[in-house]
């Protein structure tokens, strides 16, 4: 299907007003990604509809505002404490109260604190530092045997997953053992992720993402383990936050491969 | 609301962060009123609309760092929290019974003429853009849009091949375009 046909088969319509299936809307994005003229028809198919959405704009109650403000204050009050010393108008009841003794038992509470973390901190290091040798041979030990059962394991299917878009240099090996479900990647040859980001694996099942874990940082195992993953028809890895995201941002797709 | 988005949204997301009063302000002087015409669209109550358009202003106020700009408009970001949120309550069981009744096919156009009576004497382009729009295609819109169904759940509602409903979406939407370019 040539890029016209695909732009007038009705599917961006259906994605903008919501109707698309989980395996349609991921096509679409990953056509999207490739095709800057289906993303521009997406944007404009979208714009138009909103456009409409508009049309009905109605002013809220006068006292919307006002009530709304206020709830934005309440429901900011667990974030906002730290910052206390900058906000105290925010909080009329302690500051009237008592204010010089709210804030120097705020004070206190956070000396002791500091305190306690860096004592723990320190505690910490030198711990890590008596640990780090024996820890890493081990998991080095542990990777390499891992490696080896999983290459002569007949139970175990190689997956290559072919680099997507801008990254198609990479190629990632990922292999599922038939039998017991584990699943092992090996990311060595993808870019060091930046500060604050983390490579995700995703399961495609019956079109719909399932997160198969985020690749640890910073580990020296050649290969990793990820969640156990029962069903798939294809795997795929984008490069999320830390922490991993509950879906995946297809832009960020790096590389994937059916099973 | 087209003039100048990209810049003034991405200003906008910047003060966001910033989360004072000036920021809310402009939040709400630009946004709220579209934001609680789609909430009442899908809701149809005015009292609980208030309360839905102060949870998505919560929402948005709380989640604005992980908006990307790079995934889309903010508004598309904010409008998508609304239509959740109201739709979300329009799912819930309370809600539903009531409304299984009342969005059926035939009753589809009482409804809309009710609902055009609380509208105000400023919405004439709406006034005027429904006049224009096909039944059928304003159905569709409805239907999916801002009562979050299915293809198959529309279908269903219509009495309507699958196929159709697809080949309906498109069609409506061209037209949408068509008469909004006129």
């Amino acid at each position: 299907m040539n890029i016209e046909d695909y732009i007038s088969s009705g599917l961006i319509e259906a994605y903008v007003l919501g109707v698309a299936s989980p395996e349609e809307m991921h096509e679409l994005e990953l056509m999207a990604s490739k095709h800057p003229e289906v993303a521009t028809a997406i944007s404009e198919c979208r714009e138009q509809l909103e456009q409409y959405a508009t049309l009905y704009s109605q002013a809220p109650p006068d006292d919307m505002k006002e009530q709304i403000w206020s709830a934005l204050q309440q429901k900011e009050l667990p974030a906002t404490i730290s910052n206390q010393n900058k906000h105290t108008d925010a909080y009329p009841i302690s500051d009237t109260n008592k204010p010089g003794r709210v804030v120097s038992m705020y004070h206190l509470y956070r000396a002791v604190a500091v305190v306690l973390l860096i004592t723990s901190m320190v505690f910490n290091l030198l711990l890590l530092m008596k640990d780090r040798a024996s820890k890493q041979e081990l998991a080095g030990l542990k990777a390499e045997q891992e490696k080896m059962n999983l290459l002569l394991s007949p139970a175990v299917k190689s997956i290559p997953l072919a680099g997507v878009g801008a990254h198609s240099a990479n190629t990632v090996m990922l292999f599922w053992n038939t039998q017991n479900k584990e699943v092992y990647l090996s990311l060595k040859d993808l870019p060091t992720p930046p500060i604050g980001k983390q490579y995700q694996l995703w399961a495609i099942v019956d079109g719909k993402p399932i997160n198969a874990g985020v690749y640890a940082l910073n580990s020296h195992a050649l290969i990793q383990k990820m969640k156990v993953i029962d069903r798939a028809q294809m795997f795929a890895i984008t490069l999320e936050k830390q922490g991993g995201s509950d879906q995946p941002t297809l832009t960020e797709m790096y590389v994937a491969g059916k099973v | 609301m087209t003039a100048n988005t990209q810049n003034t949204e991405t200003e906008l997301v910047a003060s966001l962060k910033n989360k004072d009063r000036q920021a809310f302000n402009y939040l709400y002087d630009n946004y709220a009123g579209a934001l609680y015409g789609v909430i009442i669209k899908i809701l149809d109550k005015q009292e609980v609309a208030s309360d839905i358009l102060q949870e998505v202003f919560v929402k948005i106020w709380r989640n604005i760092d992980s908006y990307d700009a790079g995934r889309g408009r903010l508004y598309t970001w904010m409008l998508n929290i609304a239509r959740n949120a109201a739709i979300d309550t329009l799912r819930s069981s309370g809600y539903n019974q009531e409304k299984n009744t009342q969005y059926s096919s035939d009753n589809m156009s009482a409804h809309e003429s009710r609902l055009s009576i609380s509208m105000k004497t400023d919405h004439i382009g709406l006034k005027q853009l429904l006049l224009v729009l096909k039944e059928e295609h304003r159905q569709v819109i409805d239907l999916s849009y801002f009562k979050g169904y299915t293809q198959e759940e529309i279908a269903k509602e219509l009495d309507i091949p699958l196929g159709t409903v697809k080949t309906r979406c498109r069609k409506a939407l061209l037209q949408l375009k068509d008469i909004m370019k006129s």
